[in-house]
């Protein structure tokens, strides 16, 4: 599974996945912190769709870790204000950087935590799909 | 008459700065962070739009300082921004593939995907709801529950296609190729004259809203020529991607996710007419652009209007000056010039008297 | 100690603030430094100046004998970005690259008549930092006259002032040695050999 899937997974899942991969891995290996939970900015970069150049929308808050976890360096990003989930994620990014085997059998975790996220998202999809429009046209 | 430098203010304004304080707590009630968040949708997507700056959580604490006024909370949103560092710009944002939650046309009855509601305001009667006053926490988990347990679908929100795409499959709109020019950054550069739409853009988007429409308004108002109607109204979740920061070459499996802003997207559709080589008119679509952080509807609306006044070239439109627009509508540029004049200007003033009584 | 980002950063903000409105009074930002822990060619007190000048909005160069494997530390720890020295908006020289100080002024940009303040500031690793009287300073931010030793070669002043012989264009500087102090040049000093 690729980083971009991966961190989908982990931020759009439960909070409590992100914290369990980590204690795995500090339970098992040095974690070494490089750079402590700082917030920053991200600039958002968008296209508009009337002549499909490039413009500058505003910037989002993030926090970001760095971590060094058996010889690699693992970076935590997230949207918000959010440290401990921010190290959560650097320390799984680093122990994916670094191969380590735990990362191996994460996959099904994950893959069963996108399951869950896909039928959240179905019964949000239904629910706002009732505000969608039948039109019925009218005799005259 | 020189300067006179004047001291002594300093324990009237710590005296004021506690009665601020006083007029925030004197209710005697503490107004809950977490309950701006939840229940102040308008007014926190309003602040993060104008500060362009997007957390829920920092528009929520900066409105609760500012006691609600939002030019006050932008004002804190901006400073605080400065003080932090800018570590990565996102990779292009699409609001093709966003999730919508609400998707509209004015346009088109039948336009493919559907006419998506969502929640607006649009659809009340504007009568306040005095059932409210006694509205409980337990009334809210009730409705919450109520509305909670509904079946899944099929349909894919995330995959609605976007009216202009369909129009320009039609022919009826010209094609433009991607353009991947770098956009310019007004927080990093003072504007100059003429602008670059993206300047333009980013202007338009961190915008007072208030401004925004009345100055938007005023385009349809005034001279009537630039009457849009909008193609396509949508309110999306846009999933951002930071590429990695130190490989910036590497593909896009290997971004990194950090989350979801929330914006309204608007394309108006303006038509132009033109005389044709035969001498007959033909008529044209433009499209017209906004685009706001948060469900700011009447603002995209607005801006999309100022996109297209501000391209047309010899227009008699007040909006078509750039110069006109672009250095009245942030928020914080017009209320600080306009705030400073309560700062003490007793030298300058005087001189003005002074000159004054010298005529009679 | 540990090095403190934010209120370090700020201390040393203030401190090289007052050294720049103040040409050739020296500020001193070891207690600031001291707690940074990276081990590498720079010296203490330039790393602190990493914290300070860069982010992913500016780009730097080096120029040092090592300046491969510090320019990717530089970009790991700030995410600026290295460009070649001609483009730079930080220039760091190295106590190992200082013969190279002269010819630094003929290829760093000195910005354009509209935009001055794009320019190249420059960050000079010194042997020390004192105010003997071997320079003699002049110009916005001193009142008579101030004193600077660098402890460098002087080839460096001619190429200084012909880089900044077209006011409002020129180059900034900033001094720093070992022990933490720190001096500046901002382009409006003029400076003359000797008492």
């Amino acid at each position: 599974m690729n980083r971009r899937k991966r961190t989908e997974i982990l931020i759009r899942g439960d909070r409590a996945l992100s914290e369990a991969f980590r204690q795995e891995i500090e339970a098992l290996y040095e974690v070494t912190t490089i750079e402590e939970a700082e917030n920053g900015l991200a600039m958002v970069k968008m296209r508009e769709t009337a002549q499909k150049s490039l413009f500058y929308l505003g910037e989002v808050l993030i926090t970001e870790v760095k971590v060094q976890v058996g010889g690699k360096m693992g970076i935590g990003i997230i949207q918000g204000d959010e440290p401990e989930w921010a190290y959560d994620l650097a320390v799984i990014d680093a122990a994916y950087n670094a191969n380590l085997i735990q990362t191996g059998k994460w996959n099904q975790q994950l893959l069963d935590e996108a399951r869950k996220i896909e039928t959240a998202k179905k019964q949000k999809h239904a629910q706002i799909l009732k505000t969608k429009v039948n039109f019925d046209v009218m005799d005259t | 008459m020189g300067y006179v430098a004047v001291k002594g203010g300093t324990q009237a304004i710590e005296a004021s700065i506690e009665r601020l304080k006083f007029e925030r707590l004197k209710g005697q009630e503490v107004l809950d962070v977490e309950a701006i968040k939840s229940g102040m949708r308008g007014l926190i997507d309003q602040v993060m739009s104008e500060a362009s700056l997007y957390d829920v959580g920092l528009a929520a604490i900066a409105i609760k300082q500012a006691e609600g006024s939002a030019e006050e909370a932008v004002f804190l949103l901006r400073a605080f921004r400065s003080t932090l560092p800018r570590k990565h710009v996102t990779r292009v944002a699409d609001s093709a593939t966003a999730e919508v939650e609400r998707r509209i046309s004015a346009s088109f009855k039948d336009v493919p995907g559907g006419q998506i509601l969502g929640a607006s305001t649009d659809y009340t009667q504007r009568l306040i709801d005095f059932g409210l006053l006694s509205e409980t926490k337990a009334d809210a988990l009730n409705f919450l529950s109520n509305y909670r347990s509904e079946d899944s679908t099929s349909t894919d929100l995330g995959a609605l296609p976007k009216v202009v795409d369909y129009l320009r499959e039609e022919g009826l709109l010209v094609l433009f190729e991607d353009d991947d020019q770098e956009p310019d950054d007004v927080t990093k550069m003072n504007l100059e004259f003429p602008t670059s739409r993206s300047t333009r853009l980013q202007m338009l988007t961190r915008g007072q809203t208030g401004a925004v429409i009345s100055l938007g308004y005023s385009a349809l108002r005034t001279y009537g020529a630039a009457h849009p109607t909008v193609g396509e109204l949508r309110i999306a979740n846009i999933p951002l991607y930071i590429h990695h920061p130190l490989f910036e070459a590497c593909d896009e499996g290997e971004d990194y996710y950090i989350g979801d802003i929330k914006v309204t997207e608007v394309e108006s559709f303006i038509t132009t007419e033109q005389k044709n080589q035969l001498g007959k008119t033909d008529i044209q679509f433009s499209i017209g652009y906004g685009v706001a952080f948060g469900q700011n509807e009447t603002k995209a609306i607005a801006m999309s209007i100022l996109d297209k006044a501000l391209q047309m070239k010899d227009s008699p439109l007040p909006v078509s000056n750039e110069e006109f627009v672009l250095y009245s509508i942030d928020t914080v540029e017009s209320t600080g010039f306009i705030s400073h004049l309560k700062l003490p200007h007793y030298v300058t003033f005087q001189s003005k008297l002074d000159s004054a009584r010298k005529k009679v | 100690m540990p090095f403190d980002k934010v209120h370090d950063t700020q201390q040393i903000y203030r401190k090289v603030l007052h050294a720049m409105s103040r040409p050739g009074e020296i500020s001193n930002i070891f207690s600031e430094v001291e707690g940074l822990t990276l081990q590498s060619a720079m010296l203490k007190p330039t790393v602190g100046f990493l914290y300070l000048l860069l982010d992913r909005e500016v780009g730097f160069h080096v120029v040092s004998r090592h300046a491969d494997e510090v320019s990717q530390l530089i970009a790991q720890l700030t995410y600026s970005k290295e460009t070649p020295i001609e483009e730079a908006d930080y220039i760091f020289v190295l106590q190992d690259a200082l013969g190279e100080l002269p010819a630094v002024f003929g290829k760093g940009k000195t910005g354009n008549l509209i935009d001055p303040q794009k320019s190249a500031t420059l960050i000079v690793e010194c042997p020390a930092v004192a105010n003997n009287q071997v320079l003699s300073l002049k110009g916005p931010g001193i009142k008579s006259e101030n004193f600077l030793d660098l402890g460098l070669s002087p080839e460096w002043l001619k190429a200084r002032a012909l880089a900044n012989s077209e006011y409002p264009l020129g180059i900034d500087m900033m001094f720093v040695d070992g022990m933490g102090a720190v001096a500046c040049l901002p382009r409006t000093s003029q400076i003359k050999e000797g008492a």
